[in-house]
């Protein structure tokens, strides 16, 4: 891969990285001959950040030689690169000082590892930066860059209950400003979407550390400060934390840009989209559960997701604690002791996918696990939480299954709250 | 109980707030008919450092309504943090961002069976419409028998009374000196010299300040009972320097209320303590003064 960006596409790429940062450590990167993709997770899987750059965005671009390796997943068939690098690494090179001054263009190149020369193990690639200075100075770095293990990406939303908002990032930003920002907290937000006025306050679920509930703060403001406010039902009430949101405010504020806020259920996690000129970035960020707030009531599968371009299969998963998810053998094995998320989210990607219901066995206000406990299970994203015992045995004694095996497969049929039998998706 | 006031003053309660939030954890605020006093008197403070402070509740706030059973006065322990960051959103910083504050009303509210110091702000957002904000601080109230026993430390009369310099000229010094001793001896005399000084194995360090200016007077406070004796005074050496010796991160700590104060007055008693005199607004108004009293610390030599 290749690309080239100028002086002045180099800012917002920046700006882009930053915000990455402050959602997950490690950069994926996904390049198509249309366009290049980076995205991070957060290490509890629930906020997940995208940057899409269409092929326009850069003075040049270019994916994809003879002897670059075809990425098996992508749906197309077309070239794809990808890698990873911790983030830290690019943006510590981008957001050098020197950097916004002096520098004309910066070359982006992912060179891979082709098993012959220096590199002992042939398949690790290098990602090289080459900053084009003023007087003809020419930095250049070489970041070694990992293969990418598992693409974790969100599926697409359902729409049919979705809510859609449209908001000035300044908007949001003073609203948000009104709430103690502690470093070392992550506090969660409430947010109450009524008829005609929108209710924000501190959010403390039981989990949460005592510390903070010295101050609780409340806000509440008219619905016209939001430029488009299209609630399904009022009243909405979604509760999340402030962290990866408060980056997403700050990136979309740096390039003036609307947030525009998706969210269908409460336990269903948010969408925020930020469009810019041939840019195009998805945050989503899992929500937690608000004790009594108002569930519209909707069809199980309602929440089943997929995601068109992604190399991910056509998987149909139900809701589950993460954003993202992936399985894999080592965190089967911790499957037994996790329980309950007050997290929600639904997304999946992995070679494994295994279909879930609605919430079944176990409660959200059930006291059979410890928090941490329950988070392990999520994390597992096999849908554990949805099974009986048999299941459980089932899933943990049988063998993986295979991507490529995968069809279109519809639950829907196979999946009511009733049901509880564990319907594999392939027979081993 | 009830307790309800509109703050007309918010920066200046902001800026009181944030002199002493980093004292003490817990402070303990005393809302009567006439005076607010803000008590920070726990043991474990660095160095032993006490601060005790009345303003005058009509320097801060209007339309201030109190009604309890101990002769209206309400006694309330709260996190210095919770409320100065409820105060911090009142006061909004002066970016020019965000919106402007069209009222501010604090009271005594019961949430969630907890007590709790509301602060309700009505404001107006970034594109003219009304905002509201509310913050609640959980509270404390004291019983009455802790009441009672809130008392401010009893010093001997100070040998010496001393207008200090500029609060913030005096902060980077101290701050440079603070991670290099411990302890730190304040010097005055009756001649306008102040001088601060440390010693230690490998260093030392002293900063003298000329022309202060003397008082003979402290601040009228009943609890500091002085008879400006002119001739007894005049009958001591006035170039001799008193000194005191303090725990130089608590005698940074007070520098903290440099953003508060308009005169400061320091009264030293000869190796036994200190007490500062931070005056919030005019020194002839007395519309509030923080009192800082710093123990004098005991070395072996």
């Amino acid at each position: 891969m290749q690309a080239t960006l100028d002086a002045s596409a180099l800012k917002p790429f920046t700006k882009a990285l930053t915000c990455l940062s402050r959602y997950g450590e490690d950069l994926a990167i996904y390049a198509t001959p249309e366009s290049l993709s980076l995205s991070t997770t957060n290490s509890s899987k629930s906020a997940y950040c995208r940057f899409k750059y269409a092929r326009q965005f850069f003075s040049k671009y270019s994916v994809g030689t003879k002897d670059a390796w075809v990425d098996v997943d992508e749906d197309d068939d077309s070239q794809a690169v990808t890698g990873q690098l911790l983030t830290k690494s690019l943006l510590s090179i981008l957001r050098h000082k020197t950097v916004e001054k002096s520098v004309e263009r910066c070359e982006l190149s992912i060179v891979e590892g082709d098993g012959t020369g220096e590199d002992q193990d042939g398949l690790e690639s290098k990602l090289i930066v080459r900053l084009h200075c003023k007087h003809g100075v020419v930095k250049t770095h070489r970041l070694l860059l990992l293969t990418l293990t598992s693409f974790l990406a969100p599926g697409v939303p359902d729409s049919t209950n979705e809510s859609h908002l449209t908001v000035g990032p300044r908007t949001v930003k003073d609203m948000l400003e009104q709430f103690p920002a502690n470093a070392r907290s992550d506090p969660q937000l409430l947010w109450n979407f009524a008829e005609s006025e929108v209710q924000v306050k501190t959010f403390e679920s039981s989990l949460d550390a005592k510390g903070r509930s010295e101050l609780s703060t409340e806000l509440t403001i008219s619905v016209d400060e939001f430029d488009l406010y299209d609630v399904y039902s009022t009243p909405t009430t979604i509760a999340f934390h402030l962290r990866e949101f408060n980056a997403t405010i700050a990136f979309a504020e740096s390039m003036s840009l609307a947030l525009d806020l998706r969210f269908t259920d409460p336990a269903a996690p948010l969408f925020i989209d930020v469009e810019g000129d041939n840019a195009d970035t998805l945050f989503v960020i899992s929500t937690s559960q608000v004790p009594g707030a108002h569930v519209p009531s909707q069809a199980p599968s309602n929440n089943s997701k997929r995601r068109d371009r992604e190399e991910t299969p056509n998987a149909r998963i139900k809701k589950s604690a993460k954003v993202v998810q992936r399985a894999d053998a080592a965190t089967m094995a911790q499957v037994a002791r996790s329980h309950v998320a007050h997290a929600t989210a639904a997304f999946t990607v992995t070679p494994t996918v295994i279909p879930t219901r609605t919430r079944t066995l176990f409660l959200p206000a059930s006291s059979q696990m410890s928090a941490a406990d329950e988070q392990v299970l999520r994390e597992t994203g096999l849908g554990v939480e949805d099974m009986t015992a048999e299941e459980l045995t089932m899933m943990l004694e049988g063998e993986g299954e295979e991507l490529e095996e995968m069809e279109d497969v519809t639950f829907a049929a196979t999946q009511s709250s009733d049901d509880q039998k564990f319907q594999p998706l392939f027979e081993d | 109980m009830r307790f309800r006031a509109t703050i007309e003053n918010v920066n200046t309660f902001f800026r009181i707030i944030q002199a002493i939030e980093k004292l003490q954890k817990k402070c303990i605020i005393k809302f009567s008919e006439e005076v607010m006093s803000i008590i920070c008197n726990s043991e474990t403070n660095d160095g032993g450092i006490q601060v005790w402070s009345q303003i005058k509740v009509d320097s801060l706030f209007t339309s201030y309504r109190i009604q309890s059973c101990a002769d209206n006065v309400i006694t309330m322990a709260l996190a210095s943090e919770a409320l100065l960051a409820a105060l911090r959103s009142a006061s909004q910083p002066p970016k020019g961002s965000a919106y402007e504050t069209e009222e501010i009303i604090m009271k005594l509210a019961k949430k969630n069976d907890h007590a709790v110091l509301t602060f309700e702000i009505i404001g107006m957002s970034r594109q003219g419409r009304k905002m509201r904000v509310a913050h609640d601080v959980k509270i404390e109230v004291l019983k009455p028998a802790d009441v009672a026993n809130l008392k401010e430390p009893m010093c001997p009369e100070p040998d010496v009374h001393i207008i200090l310099p500029p609060l913030q000229k005096i902060r980077p010094i101290v701050e440079r000196l603070r991670p290099m001793s411990d302890f730190l001896a304040v010097r005055a005399n009756n001649n306008g010299r102040l001088q601060l000084a440390i010693r230690t194995d490998s260093v030392s360090v002293d900063t003298e300040w000329r022309n202060c200016k003397n008082t003979n007077q402290a601040p009228s406070d009943s609890q500091n009972q002085r008879d400006p004796d002119a001739d007894e005074d005049a009958a001591r050496d006035p170039d001799q320097l008193f000194s005191v010796l303090v725990s130089t991160k608590s005698f940074f700590k007070f520098l903290n209320s440099h953003v508060v104060s308009t005169t400061t007055i320091a009264c030293i008693c000869q190796n036994h303590c200190m007490i500062l005199y931070v005056y919030v607004g005019d020194l002839a108004d007395a519309g509030g003064v923080l009192t800082f009293y710093i123990p004098g610390q005991l070395l072996d030599d």
